[in-house]
């Protein structure tokens, strides 16, 4: 995905932990329902797809799949619901997704998540997360109460990438 | 239709307003120096009145600016109360992951602390 669908560093937040666990361990953390529920939202769920089961073997929990690229779930995120769609997903590198709530105010945004080498041979973890614009003619309003439905979101984040010059 | 300043939408505005480097620009200057003309915000920057124009229209449309009619002149006035929506947002995030990254340090810490040597 473009970066020109997201704001710019200045209206981002960024922040980053070393962590002293192996690759396997944060990547799992990251990169599966289970592994989001024990730290960075209170519950994860996510429908998946038969090619979304694979071999986590060496991971905490071997029963638990990885995200693919397309999936989409649902978060609650201190109280609120939130909508996901997994955007990207690097191996054992990276993990790109958008969400966005029913609440009012709050606009949808981008989170990437990547592993990289930090101090002392450690694990760091940088986490950005930048809201998005979304193309208003791709903005829907759905009955079941979703503000956006998924499909559309994915549009609206292309179409965004290309910006109007004035 | 213009959508009430509270809805995502009209966030999704402002982030998308706020995100060219010559609308920052040019809302810091109304923020600082106060309302100006489309012509006095033009004379100290490169580009055309009509650019700086189009560009004071996408705040506008945002909620960032309004145009206040003076006899002959329009003078733009910076609306901080919707910059105050952005800065809202971000500290509501960066609070949010601040929290997040307490339970990863202490669930990384006690995962650790509980496996075998």
């Amino acid at each position: 995905m473009s970066d020109l669908a997201t704001a710019p560093d200045a209206l981002a937040i960024r922040r980053q932990i070393d962590l002293d666990a192996e690759l396997d361990e944060v990547w799992a953390l990251i990169s599966s329902p289970d592994g989001w529920s024990s730290w960075m939202v209170d519950g994860a769920e996510f429908t998946g797809t038969p090619s979304a089961t694979r071999d986590t073997a060496g991971t905490p929990d071997a029963d638990e799949y990885g995200f693919e690229p397309g999936e989409t779930g649902t978060v609650i995120d201190d109280g609120r619901r939130r909508h996901v769609l997994i955007d990207e997903i690097v191996e054992s590198s990276r993990v790109t997704f958008t969400w966005w709530s029913d609440d009012e105010g709050d606009a949808p945004s981008q989170v990437t998540i990547s592993i990289g080498r930090g101090d002392d041979n450690r694990r760091r973890l940088q986490i950005v997360e930048r809201p998005i614009q979304v193309a208003p003619q791709a903005r829907v309003a759905l009955p079941a109460g979703l503000r956006w439905d998924v499909r559309m979101t994915r549009a609206a984040i292309c179409l965004s990438a290309f910006p109007v010059r004035v | 239709m213009t959508e009430p300043a509270t809805s995502s939408g009209a966030l999704d505005a402002l982030f998308g307003a706020l995100s060219d480097p010559t609308r920052r620009q040019l809302i810091e200057r109304l923020v600082v120096d106060g309302p100006a003309t489309a012509s006095t915000l033009q004379s100290t920057m490169p580009f055309t009145r009509q650019a700086v124009i189009k560009h004071l229209d996408v705040m506008e449309l945002a909620g960032l600016v309004v145009r206040d009619r003076r006899g002959r002149e329009v003078f733009f006035r910076a609306v901080p109360e919707r910059l105050a929506t952005g800065v809202g947002w971000l500290l509501d995030t960066a609070g949010r992951w601040d929290q997040r990254i307490d339970r990863l340090r202490a669930r990384v810490t006690s995962a650790s602390s509980t496996s075998p040597p």
